[in-house]
């Protein structure tokens, strides 16, 4: 089988000293960048990718791509321990995660976290060394009415990520709608809620907004509470998931590694949605909904595996048509570009050894992963002894780097603090941050989708329904809108506080 | 007793002199003495990031300092400018802008920006990458007259483009186009080069303008993509079947042109060590080789001529701006 060939020349490839040295070196920075709230793979590989420069294409590329996914096992760690996310991807795993932790279970959920990571990440490998080029040419085919019926599933799906009061869930989601209108307007030109700040025509940024809404606010409500670090002095029953726990999580797993991958595939897509999916498809079918956010094994696996297999979906863009669907990969590209190399589909037959090799590198990248973070988990777990007077200070600190790494713009940073204050008035009083997020992610790219597909069939809606897999997605939101009528629920049930 | 201050007198005479001489030799402090730092108003990845990297390279050698890239993207470069505007005029902040996506900005948010093209000074302009249109590579026409043609057969506004946002030199040249070629073309802009490239390619929208750069492999054959015509004075050397829109009868000349920049005030002599330097590393072999790879062709204008071709790109560009109706 001609996949088996490549397979094996890739790892001829991959197995070479100094490649499998760079792929250790980019997995370990990844992970640690990735554990820091606030610095993010674009952060470290704009870093590194001078010293790239010396390398060769393959190993260079081999490293830099560690970083990325390595980035996608480390940014649960803080989620899971002080209810921060090392990476925007992270945020869902926080709640249940956190709470976790805080009923002393903070290695298992942290090792269902690695062992999720590995498999999704492994599994969404093998997609993308089997089904590359036909997926890719699948993903073609979404354009932008397309993009509208999934963003629109997306919503609906929105409601399932409230586990307390569903008006003020709406609440937020409408904020979190109006907080993406921020910028300039794509179709027109014109520039919406920006005052003249030239820092807001690019929009309100989501990492800044992530960071204030989840890591400032956290810190701000932990100086307010004296020291509560008896919750974790009880001994830290066992580090490792048991039985019970693999039972819970294995559904969640392949749910999530399918939901990631898929929804990585699409340009636009990605890490961050399809954590928000799996979680929410999660809560929905699972057979006790109520306990999600109080500590499900489920919350934690479902989006950790989601995140790490969108990697490797959003991998496939980028290689086989040269066309980048994030900004790490859009930096991948650069750097690429810069050794000579063009991305596309001639780059399978222009350098098999960088594509074979980069493929067949990230499945021994995730088992080196896996590797490290598993006995780390027993040392993450140490770190919630360290007096909060000094560790919270820290987290902050980090943030305010992370947030200034990104654009080297002041504007973020204010754009954090203001957004720390309100998160920590919503954690007080009760309302949701993820729903906002998920608003302001979607919103934009909604918005944008339905203008322009009404702009290409020039005016008509009908343009949703007459192409197949748009019309796939509205019956799919039809079915659920219906489905949750028709399950009894007692009217006004969840529109209380 | 003489003998003693005579020797002093000396002495006095020695120090006196060492003092002058070592002030003269002080004030022939060399421009460069520390790293230079070179802005960028896009994302690190892109096209001019990739360019500046390749040039800052480059500069080094020519300058015998570092010389650092830094991302500052936003506001379609507009973050950039303005925080080189705000910096020294020393010779150790400078930008370096595409021009042709810089100028309709400057245009078109003039009275939301503080600054404006003469607040900066010219020192060079190095590289260049020719706009072309393109279609996808599975759709019935393979010359820019069957496109023409069939756009004058159906009803207008059929035949869509794709654009990386509004007046940028994409939508800008797409408008030239329409007025040209007496055609009504449907708009669809998108995020960025990705997303269009992504559209296009997947027959969601009918062509495509962008710089020979941006397309990159997608334009060669097995790429998806297909040109039908070259925006410049002379054929693309990748591409020599491609004629120009000058050759089909459309006066339509829009390339991508990178440019350096420094603030105003830049005292004459760093300005003409920083127009040397660049000059040599836009005209170093290993530099035009370096950066044809990465889908940009050599041309070099120096200052005067940099200028010159703002002032024409300037016209050209606030043109098609008013006669689509987009300045505020």
């Amino acid at each position: 089988m001609e996949a088996l060939n490549n397979i094996f020349y890739g790892f001829s490839i991959s197995f070479q000293p100094m490649n499998l040295l760079f792929c250790f070196l980019g997995v370990l920075a990844g992970t640690l960048v990735g554990v820091l709230p606030g610095l993010g793979p674009p952060a470290a590989i704009c870093l590194l990718l001078p010293l790239t420069f010396h390398l060769t294409p393959v190993s260079a590329i081999i490293m830099l791509s560690g970083i990325y996914y390595g980035a996608m096992y480390g940014g649960s760690t803080t989620s899971i321990l002080v209810n921060i996310p090392g990476e925007t991807a992270s945020v869902m795993t926080c709640l249940d995660g956190y709470a976790m932790a805080r009923q002393g279970r903070a290695g298992p959920a942290l090792g269902i976290s690695a062992f999720g990571s590995f498999i999704a990440g492994t599994l969404g490998l093998v997609g993308l060394t089997l089904i590359a080029a036909p997926l890719a040419k699948a993903a073609l085919k979404f354009g932008p009415p397309e993009y509208f019926s999934l963003m629109l599933l997306g919503f609906s799906i929105l409601s399932y990520l409230a586990s307390g009061s569903m008006i003020k869930a709406l609440m937020m989601a409408a904020l979190g709608l109006i907080l993406g209108a921020i910028g300039m307007d794509l179709i027109s030109g014109k520039t919406r809620f920006t005052y003249g700040i030239m820092t807001l025509e690019d929009g309100i940024g989501l990492a800044p907004v992530v960071m204030g809404l989840f890591g400032v606010s956290e810190v701000l409500l932990n100086m307010e509470i004296s020291v509560k670090q008896e919750i974790f002095k009880t001994k830290i029953k066992n580090l490792f998931p048991n039985l019970q726990d693999w039972k819970d999580s294995i559904g969640a797993i392949s749910r999530g590694t399918i939901i990631g991958f898929f929804l990585g595939i699409l340009p636009g897509g990605g890490a961050v949605i399809s954590s928000f999916a799996s979680y929410a498809i999660e809560k929905k079918i699972s057979k006790h909904p109520e306990k999600f956010g109080k500590g499900a094994i489920e919350g934690v696996a479902a989006p950790e595996s989601a995140n790490n297999a969108a990697t490797s979906g959003a991998f496939i863009p980028m290689l086989s048509l040269g066309i980048p669907s994030n900004a790490v990969m859009a930096l991948l590209l650069g750097a690429l570009m810069i050794y000579g190399l063009q991305p596309g589909p001639l780059l399978i037959r222009q350098a098999p050894d960088l594509f074979w090799g980069t493929i067949t590198s990230m499945y021994v990248g995730n088992v080196m992963l896996l590797v490290l973070n598993l006995p780390l988990i027993g040392l993450w777990v140490k770190i919630l002894k360290i007096p909060y007077a000094i560790l919270f200070p820290l987290i902050l600190l980090f943030c305010l780097i992370g947030a200034y790494s990104m654009n080297n713009n002041v504007g973020d940073l204010i754009i954090m603090n203001i957004f720390g204050i309100i998160g920590y008035l919503m954690k007080k009083f009760k309302y949701e941050g993820a729903p906002l997020v998920l608003a302001v992610v979607l919103g934009p790219m909604f918005e944008n989708a339905l203008r322009q597909s009404l702009m290409l069939s020039h005016g008509s809606f009908t343009i949703f329904v007459t192409r197949p897999i748009s019309l796939g997605f509205m019956i799919a939101v039809f079915g659920i809108l219906i489905s949750s009528m028709i399950t009894k629920r007692r009217p006004g049930e969840g529109l209380e506080e | 007793m003489e003998k003693t201050t005579g020797f002093r007198m000396m002495v006095v005479i020695f120090v006196v002199l060492f003092f002058c001489a070592s002030q003269i030799l002080g004030q022939e402090k060399k421009f460069p003495d520390t790293a230079i730092n070179l802005y960028i108003g896009y994302p690190p990845g892109g096209g001019v990031g990739n360019a500046a990297q390749i040039l800052a390279e480059g500069l080094k050698k020519n300058l015998g300092q570092p010389v650092i890239v830094n991302f500052k993207p936003g506001a379609a470069q507009a973050i950039a400018g303005d925080f080189v505007f705000k910096c020294k005029p020393d010779g150790y902040s400078l930008l370096y802008v595409t021009e042709t996506d810089f100028i309709p900005k400057l245009i078109k948010d003039a009275s939301l920006l503080k600054y404006s093209m003469d607040d900066f000074v010219s020192l060079g302009a190095s590289p260049y990458s020719p706009y072309a249109l393109a279609v996808n590579a599975e759709s019935p026409w393979k010359t820019l007259d069957d496109l023409i043609a069939h756009g004058r057969k159906s009803p207008p506004g059929t035949l869509s483009y794709g654009s990386v946002g509004v007046a940028t030199t994409a939508h800008l040249s797409a408008e030239l186009f329409s007025q040209l070629t007496g055609i009504a073309l449907n708009h669809i802009p998108f995020q960025g080069g990705g997303p269009a490239d992504t559209a296009l390619m997947g027959g969601h929208v009918h062509m495509c303008f962008g710089s020979v750069g941006r397309f990159g492999a997608r334009l060669r054959p097995g790429g998806g993509l297909r040109p039908l015509a070259i925006l410049d004075k002379k054929r693309a050397p990748d591409f020599p079947d491609v004629p120009t829109m000058l050759e089909k009868g459309y006066d339509m000349q829009l390339l991508l042109w990178n440019g350096l920049h420094a603030p105003k005030g830049l005292p004459n002599d760093v300005k003409s060590i920083l127009v040397r330097a660049f000059e040599k590393t836009a005209k170093d072999p290993e530099m035009i080789s370096a950066l044809s790879k990465a889908g940009y062709y050599h041309f070099y204008l120096n200052p005067e001529g940099q200028d010159k071709q703002i002032q024409t790109d300037y016209k050209v560009l606030k043109n098609i701006l008013s006669k689509a109706g987009l300045l505020n």
